[in-house]
């Protein structure tokens, strides 16, 4: 008799259920799909929740390369740039974000987010830069690369304990600092010489810079050039000179 | 005359059934089996507990047929299961919710059973297999959240792991078992998958036969009365007289309160379940949420507000010795208090216990809603080092500060007062602290913070180390308004002597 009234109470219930479900107060609102990434919107919110820790809010002035550069991104190819995005730059801070991960972005997510990084920031279609962003060759010199180093960057780049040639601006730091060299990868100091780092100072291969007696030269790095520059620095990874950590700095 | 054919024939069938299985034997002796009378409604949350297990396996199920237990999957599958699913939110929402009913009737049970000191002689092994029953039921309750799949998961797994990473000498071993790598990654998702609907469920089932097969063998206890004490010698014998005697049948008399309650509680569940919808999943996938802070679900909370305050020196040993060892003590308790009295108001020690442990779980998870102590998870990729951290910096120290981001310092440390809190801001860690402290800050570890010897390298702590000890709270000075747009141009003007902070001083 109890159990009864119960059962059709709980009956009740669930037909009630059933027919209002769609009205119950619990039911989550549809989600609002994320604009979608090819757009300025859409690519400007995942670039500020993914890139914009390294490589800078708004795309330049981040501890990593700027990608706020119409001549880089119209130089980097296509498949190049999603390998790099998808599974990052093995042996760098540069992360994956495709694949498995928790935060795991789908490839069609990524292709998306390049179109729309390429609509935001490549605007007006850049030109390609003179010497390709990718290559480099096993047999550039690197007495070569050494030379034009002390003509067109030592004095920007002296050495650690070393003093700035000339009084220049900005000044960078150790580029041949062997911890430093380890920490990058090839293709990080060949984009870094070719398209420079132009918010922080540093030149691109096709910029004016100043020479030895601190007049202003403009000619630019050819491909070879850059082989040679970038076979030189990868000589300093397997400098001997390297202390353990705890011993104090090298600069 | 069909019919009574019919009739006969599953009669004989029935029989055969009973003659090679016996069930019939076990369905009236648990159905029918005398109780005491005195066995009113206290006895009913036990029954609640049981009931909300039946409710989660059977959503489980149902459940399980849409998941996709995969990193790239899981989220949005849950979309689906709250959005295209007839009345799929619903599902998620009486799972969800029953979950946390299960875990409550559970410890309702629990406090019931402890303070009528029901665990006396006989029902030891009865006790003991509750307890286990605990332990697999937070344990589904657990990495019931992991499937969710989104921040909170996320923090529960990276708290789970700090844990586990304590481990004197199996820590790292224990952490790639428990993770599937060395890493968060669609392997652990698929670990915890396995773990929450196939082995703790298994193993729950297992061990609920046990317990319920013990209650039947050794009885249901009488409410205790104070002076009846329980004396080892003679209690078995006065038991079984007084059920004999003054018992009913298990079946209506006392199954009735269970139904009405189970009942009652099924209602309540589905309103709530109506009212409040779905648990998650959070935000963690949606690409333009910047600040999410996770935090684990209620449940669990006053472990995260105790990991946030135990002292650094002692909180290895409590969390690594602590839950073990309570736990060892609650299962072994009935061969620590065999027999005496059993009323609540002869044992005024164990009631104070219970006071004090609830008013301590209460405090800890209020403090655990109000805490700012929640690593902010996604800080490493998307909180900007300021372009003040990053002018005038060797390209080492640069570095530094993508290992800084990259190791994610970032999720605790704030800089230039963005960032986790977890840590100290590192503003100017560099007036603090000397390279050779730095170094040691980051291989050792210590307070809340991980230690990172092992898995950096000696390039990435020095860079790392370059980065902070530029950090000297004076970043500001060298930024004059303009400054960084003029620096761009070849012929700016020179910076000053000493504005590159060089780490060649210290
Ligand atoms: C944890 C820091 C970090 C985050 C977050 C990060 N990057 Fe990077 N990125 C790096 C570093 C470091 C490098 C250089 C690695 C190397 O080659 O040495 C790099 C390199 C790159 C390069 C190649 C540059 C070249 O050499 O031509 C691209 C393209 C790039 N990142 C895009 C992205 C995008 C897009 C995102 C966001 C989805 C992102 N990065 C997020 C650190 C990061
Ligand atoms: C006008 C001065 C100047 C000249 C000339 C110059 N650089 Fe730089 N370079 C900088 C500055 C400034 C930075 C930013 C990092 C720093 O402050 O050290 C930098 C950074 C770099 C980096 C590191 C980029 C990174 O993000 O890791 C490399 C590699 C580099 N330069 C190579 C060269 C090479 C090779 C040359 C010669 C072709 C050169 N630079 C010429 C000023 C200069
Ligand atoms: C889980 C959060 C967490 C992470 C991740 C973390 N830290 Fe910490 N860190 C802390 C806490 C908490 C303290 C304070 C420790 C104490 O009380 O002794 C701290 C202290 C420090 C200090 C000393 C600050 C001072 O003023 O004394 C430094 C330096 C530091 N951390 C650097 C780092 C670096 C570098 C990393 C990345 C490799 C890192 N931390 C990662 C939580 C964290």
């Amino acid at each position: 008799m109890f159990s009864r009234t119960l059962s059709s109470i709980l009956a009740g219930v669930v037909a009630w259920i059933g027919v209002a479900c769609d009205r119950l107060p619990g039911k989550p609102a549809p989600r609002v799909d994320p604009p979608s990434l090819d757009t300025s919107v859409g690519f400007a919110g995942f670039y500020a929740s993914r890139c914009a820790g390294c490589h800078g809010a708004g795309g330049t002035h981040g501890p990593a390369r700027p990608l706020c550069d119409g001549e880089y991104l119209a130089s980097i190819p296509e498949d190049a740039l999603f390998q790099i995005v998808r599974n990052g730059i093995a042996g760098t801070r540069m992360p994956g974000f495709g694949g498995s991960t928790v935060t795991g972005v789908s490839d069609e997510h990524i292709r998306a987010f390049i179109i729309g990084m390429k609509r935001s920031w490549m605007n007006p279609p850049g030109l390609k830069s003179v010497v390709p962003w990718g290559g480099g060759s096993s047999d550039a010199s690197i007495e070569r690369g050494a030379t034009l180093f002390e003509s067109r960057c030592a004095f920007c780049h002296p050495s650690a304990g070393g003093q700035a040639l000339l009084a220049v601006s900005p000044q960078g730091g150790d580029v041949r600092d062997p911890f430093y060299v380890r920490l990058v990868s090839d293709q990080h100091l060949r984009t870094s010489i070719i398209f420079g780092r132009r918010d922080l100072g540093m030149p691109a291969a096709i910029d004016p810079y100043q020479g030895a007696g601190g007049e202003r030269v403009a000619e630019a790095l050819t491909t070879e050039d850059v082989d040679a520059l970038v076979a030189y620095l990868a000589t300093f990874r397997q400098a001997s000179t390297l202390s353990p950590p705890g011993n104090g700095p090298t600069r | 005359m069909g019919g009574t054919g019919w009739k006969h024939r599953a009669l004989r069938c029935v029989h055969w059934l009973d003659d090679r299985t016996g069930v019939l034997w076990v369905l009236r002796h648990s159905m029918f089996h005398r109780v005491p009378s005195s066995a009113k409604w206290w006895y009913v949350f036990g029954s609640a507990t049981m009931m909300f297990f039946m409710v989660q396996v059977a959503s489980g199920i149902v459940l399980a047929m849409f998941y996709a237990p995969s990193a790239a999957q899981a989220y949005e599958s849950l979309v689906y299961i709250n959005e295209r699913v007839p009345s799929g939110w619903m599902l998620r929402a009486i799972h969800g919710w029953s979950s946390n009913a299960m875990c409550l009737m559970m410890l309702v049970h629990l406090v019931q059973v402890f303070l009528h000191g029901t665990y006396k002689y006989p029902r030891e092994l009865t006790w003991i297999f509750g307890v286990c029953l605990g332990v697999l039921t937070l344990g589904l309750a657990f990495t019931g959240q992991i499937m969710r799949w989104d921040a909170d998961a996320y923090w529960g797994l990276g708290i789970g792991a700090a844990i586990v990473d304590r481990m004197p000498v199996f820590g790292d071993a224990l952490r790639g078992i428990m993770l599937g790598g060395t890493q968060i990654s669609g392997a652990t998702l698929s670990r915890f998958f396995s773990l929450h609907v196939f082995i703790l469920p298994g193993l729950t089932v297992a061990l609920l036969g046990l317990h319920l097969y013990s209650i039947l063998r050794k009885g249901i206890s009488e409410m205790p009365k104070a002076g009846e004490v329980v004396d080892p010698a003679t209690y078995a014998k006065g038991y079984e007289e007084r059920v004999r005697k003054t018992g009913v049948p298990f079946y209506p008399d006392a199954a009735r309160r269970d139904m009405v309650f189970c009942g009652a509680a099924l209602i309540v569940l589905v309103g709530i379940a109506a009212w409040y919808g779905p648990m998650g999943p959070g935000a963690l996938p949606d690409p333009t949420i910047i600040e999410a802070s996770p935090r684990p679900d209620g449940l669990f909370l006053w472990i995260f507000a105790a990991l946030a305050l135990l002292p650094p020196s002692s909180e290895t040993f409590l969390l690594l010795v602590g839950p073990p060892v309570a736990i060892a003590l609650v299962a072994l308790l009935p061969f620590i208090a065999p027999r005496g009295e059993r009323a609540p108001s002869r044992r005024p020690l164990s009631v104070l216990l219970v006071c004090v442990l609830a008013t301590g779980a209460g405090v800890l998870t209020w403090l655990g809603t109000l805490s700012p102590w929640s690593p902010v998870m996604d800080a490493w990729t998307s909180t900007p080092v300021a372009p003040e951290f990053v002018a005038n910096r060797s390209p080492l120290a640069l570095q530094g500060a993508l290992e800084f981001q990259f190791a994610q310092c970032r999720n605790c440390h704030a800089i230039g007062g963005r960032g986790g809190m977890r840590g100290p801001d590192l503003t100017d860690v560099a007036t603090r602290l000397s390279w050779d402290q730095l170094v040691r800050q980051i291989q050792q570890g210590g307070g809340n913070m991980p230690a990172y010897g092992k898995t950096l390298s000696s390039a990435e702590t020095q860079a790392l180390v370059a980065f902070l000890s530029t950090l000297d709270g004076n970043a500001l000075r060298a930024v004059i308004p303009g400054a960084m747009e003029a620096q761009s141009s070849p012929d700016a003007m020179p910076v000053a002597a000493g504005t590159r902070p060089s780490s060649g001083d210290r």
